[in-house]
């Protein structure tokens, strides 16, 4: 087993995963890539989302870097030879004030309309005619985003570790890199049963990345904060759209198989990393929260609930790439802020082309590190769940 | 057989004498139902699974009597072969078949025969009361060894609340009297009297980070709780084992039968045939011998002794099963080393012996090891809650409870009397073993065929041995790469016959393979029963 390798990626999720066969695609084979991952391939955030992607975001530079997303994952799809189950199932966002409403127009005006991507604004009566499940009582309108869709995470997870295990890039799962620190020009990694040497590393590690970050001196403005969700039993498939029950800042779908997903920011919020355990507190205000929008719940009946992270940044956009007064060597790839799954693989892709060629990419330049310093945020204020 | 279907049975007439099941949607041969017609109570019942109706009549109780429907002859449909290709994680399909996913995606997922999203009247919904409870112990389960223990504790002078998802007596009120007092031998006597403190029809739906939940079905209640103890007396369950056709209709877990039995909903001229393999499947076949004609025995053990040949036929030493029919089984196909039997039946009766619930306690945080014929549960000490497990759940019923169930109570109190926390966490740090016997899942030599591993998501045993040959070697990968126990029963039913099938068959280290994260709710519980008041919380 080799000791040292040019490349070592912290994080076997969707960035990570992303990343590893982007840079094998890039470099020359005497190169080396190892990738650590503390527990299965993707056993972090990557398989606890709802497999959902948008192109609506509230700046512009989130909303071209969402749409090149979107399609870097047909892409992708192509290129791996594996179903990621992409689908342009579309967003409905339940509008209940006008100046929510206003909110959305806004942002069609601005950026969506002039991206190609504008929104529809229905009528709840039509979203009443085809879904008379859903209370459309105080609803003023429905916002449809028809670019927006679904895909299944696990295939996409799937997709890209097998064909990572075509290339040499070394996966090890059951890994978790307990130890970081410079010595004598490359970087030492450390964990349990195993200790190698890096001359880069790219922290990737999702909710968890703050703790590789601090052993390396470097503090960026994360914090991960707990999200839970929960699934039901499956029913024919009706609801297409992925819901978004503003009033609540909850939202709900149904999944190919016919279960109902769905997830809610309910108080109290629990940040840092907290173990993923679920609160009885969450599930009951979710469901009186659920029982306002879907009416037969009567025969619903919830199967599981799990959690995950949202790592959210200070402006609710991600970090992608290195500050010059970092270390030498060490990027970072992260604080999707709740939409990570979706953006992941792009953003991975130009990070690779920084990491091997020097120069920036266009798209990644507003997710810089730097921007915190120089309070540049990036004005993002669309979060979903 | 022709059956007389009747009228709704909640007219007061007489249901039909047949037990007929009619064959609706489910895996892509034969259009077979899943398992409703293998476990109850809180499985999927028929008012919203199917779109025709099939009478089982529950006891009272549940409440759940469905009518029949006209017998219809079904053709396995197309639509749900091509779901079970699309719906699980990951395949690996070349450019023309994602473009005809794309366009099938848009109509297949309507045309499979799930049940619509059931249509309510109102978006007001009536609120569940909120109750919320401090208590020394928790004990889940008011069974044989949980109404024991409460009495042990209640002499001690500890205060102890009890949730029981059923009536006082657990599974034992499937019995009739006789066949009990036989069963439990001495501690027959020791449950006549009455105990207080016991939530009735409420069921235990784990343990979150905050509090214990509980819901009374019967009085709408969420019971909040916060135990300084929790004793797990939840009881066993019936293996699910893999053999051909194991998932067609007729085919019913020992505790679904009892039910139907004592509500005299089996007919006298059924034939039914029991797997068995103790002294569980004796007392089965002892309660049904009075009530029915014709019982035909089965086991792969030599359990010859164990019963009367003038009253039943029995085939032992058995080293394959299959079960035959078409739309439900009409045929239990044995064979050992050198002979095949043909046995005809209506109904095929798993009465092997029940395994521990290791659901409810891998839930609340036991790790579960295995080591050949034992299941090793340990729980980290990172718990401040001392959890431990009495009874049929910890495999010692009923000959060896009283022993074990003496040593956790003086846990307990030592717990409850313990102010040290370390020495509290000491406490907490133990390894149970119990038994289990990996032939009891396994009851083929070959992967071939319609072997139901997963009966929720229809996955079969040679679906699993290629995800693992695939490079998915541990429960959670096979999990999601097959959708494998992301059904209604979570797991419940099909990580054990996994984990058997592919040490039997890849020799695979049943500890690498694990199980997945069990999480609550640990039944489903309909979202209406979780409908509160903000500010009671």
């Amino acid at each position: 087993m080799k000791m040292s390798y040019d490349y070592a990626i912290i994080g076997g999720g969707i960035t990570g995963l992303s990343l590893a066969y982007n840079l094998s695609k890039m470099v020359d084979d005497k190169k080396s890539i190892i990738l650590y991952e503390k527990g299965y391939v993707g056993s972090g955030s990557s398989t606890r989302n709802a497999g959902r992607y948008r192109v609506h975001f509230g700046s512009m530079e989130n909303t071209v870097f969402a749409i090149k997303s979107a399609e870097y994952l047909k892409m992708l799809q192509r290129e791996i030879g594996y179903n990621f189950m992409l689908w342009n199932s579309g967003y409905i966002w339940l509008v209940y004030s006008e100046e929510s409403l206003k909110f959305f127009e806004n942002k069609n005006n601005m950026y969506w309309k002039r991206l190609g991507i504008p929104v529809s604004f229905i009528d709840p009566e039509e979203i009443k005619k085809k879904y008379p499940f859903l209370n459309t009582n105080d609803v003023i309108a429905g916002v449809y985003g028809p670019q927006d869709g679904s895909f299944h995470h696990d295939a996409i997870i799937h997709g890209l570790w097998k064909k990572l295990s075509k290339t040499n890039v070394r996966i090890y799962e059951n890994s978790p890199v307990l130890r970081v620190r410079k010595e004598n020009g490359y970087y030492r990694i450390e964990g349990p049963g195993f200790s190698a040497k890096a001359e880069n590393i790219i922290v990737a590690a999702g909710g968890w990345s703050p703790k590789i970050l601090e052993q390396l001196n470097i503090s960026l403005p994360l914090v991960p904060v707990r999200k839970e969700i929960m699934v039901t039993e499956p029913f024919k498939f009706r609801l297409k759209e992925f819901i978004i029950y503003t009033k609540r800042n909850l939202y709900f779908s149904q999944t190919i198989k016919g279960e109902l997903i769905g997830s809610a920011s309910i108080e109290p919020k629990k940040t840092g990393v907290v173990e993923l355990d679920t609160t009885a507190t969450w599930l009951l205000k979710f469901s009186t929260y659920l029982s306002e929008i879907i009416q037969p719940i009567h025969y619903v009946r919830v199967m599981r609930v799990w959690s995950g992270y949202y790592l959210m940044t200070p402006d609710k956009s991600h970090i992608l790439g290195r500050s010059k007064d970092w270390p030498d060597g060490i990027y970072y790839i992260g604080g999707f802020s709740g939409h990570g799954f979706m953006m992941g693989p792009y953003a991975a892709k130009l990070l690779s082309e920084y990491i091997i060629t020097g120069k920036i990419p266009e798209d990644m330049k507003p997710f810089l590190p730097d921007r915190f310093p120089k309070n540049k945020l990036i004005q993002e204020d669309m979060v979903v769940g | 057989m022709p059956s007389q279907v009747s009228e709704d049975p909640s007219d007061g007439k007489k249901i039909d004498e047949h037990l007929l099941i009619n064959p609706l949607n489910s895996s892509m041969k034969y259009k077979r139902p899943r398992f409703p017609f293998y476990n109850y109570p809180w499985d999927p019942d028929t008012r919203i699974q199917y779109n025709e109706k099939i009478i089982y009549t529950f006891n009272e109780d549940l409440r759940k009597v469905v009518k029949i429907g006209q017998k219809k002859r079904v053709k396995p449909s197309l639509s749900s072969y091509f779901l079970k290709k699309l719906a699980p994680a990951g395949f690996q399909y070349r450019w023309p078949y994602r473009r005809i996913w794309g366009i099938l995606v848009k109509i297949i997922p309507k045309m499979t025969n799930l049940p619509n999203i059931p249509q309510g009247s109102g978006f007001s919904h009536p609120v569940n009361e909120i109750k919320k409870i401090e208590t020394e112990c928790l004990i889940v389960g008011a069974g044989p060894s949980g109404i024991v223990f409460k009495k042990l504790l209640e002499k001690k002078g500890i205060e102890s609340i009890i949730v029981e998802k059923r009536k006082t007596g657990g599974h034992t009120n499937l019995l009739s009297e006789r066949v009990k007092r036989h069963w439990l031998g001495e501690i027959y006597k020791e449950i006549e009297t009455d105990i207080e403190n016991v939530l009735e029809t409420t069921t235990y739906l784990g343990e979150f980070e905050d509090y214990v939940l509980a819901y009374n079905r019967e009085k709408r209640i969420q019971y909040l709780i916060k135990p300084k103890c929790i004793i797990f007396a939840s009881g066993g369950i019936t293996p699910y084992p893999v053999f051909e056709n194991n998932d067609l209709p007729g085919i019913l877990s020992a505790e679904f039968f009892l039910e139907l039995l004592k509500t005299n909903n089996i007919s006298r001229n059924t034939s039914v045939t029991f797997l068995v393999d103790g002294e569980w499947g004796k007392t089965v076949v002892e309660e049904a011998k009075e009530k029915l004609k014709k019982i035909v025995v089965i086991s792969k053990n030599k359990i010859l002794p164990l019963f009367d040949t003038d009253e039943v036929q029995v085939f032992d030493g058995i080293e394959e099963l299959r079960v035959w029919g078409r739309e439900k089984i009409r045929k239990v196909i044995v064979n050992n080393k050198d002979n095949t039997f043909t046995i005809d039946s209506d109904i095929l009766v798993i009465a092997l012996n029940r395994i521990p619930e290791l659901n409810i306690l891998a839930q609340s945080g036991f790790q579960i090891f295995l080591r050949g014929n034992q299941i090793s549960l340990k729980l980290n000490g990172k718990t401040t809650t001392y959890k431990d497990v009495i009874g049929e759940a910890r495999g010692t019923f009923p000959n060896n409870m009283k022993n074990s169930i003496s040593e956790v109570l003086e846990n307990v109190e030592n717990f409850l009397e313990e102010v040290d926390e370390d020495r509290k966490k000491d406490l907490s740090k133990k390894e149970i073993v119990l038994s289990v016997n990996p032939e009891s899942f396994v009851f083929t030599n070959n992967i071939d065929g319609m072997k139901i591993v997963c009966r929720c998501q229809d996955i079969t045993l040679k679906d699993i041995i290629t995800s693992y040959n695939e490079g998915f070697t541990s429960m959670e990968t096979i999990k999601r790469h097959t959708a494998l126990g992301t059904g209604i029963c979570q797991g419940r039913y099909c990580q054990l016959p996994t984990i058997f099938s592919l040490k039997k068959f890849l020799g695979a280290d049943p500890n690498k393979i694990g199980f997945f994260k069990v999480r609550p709710p640990l039944e489903p519980i309909e979202l209406s029963s979780l409908v509160i008041d903000e500010n009671e919380l």
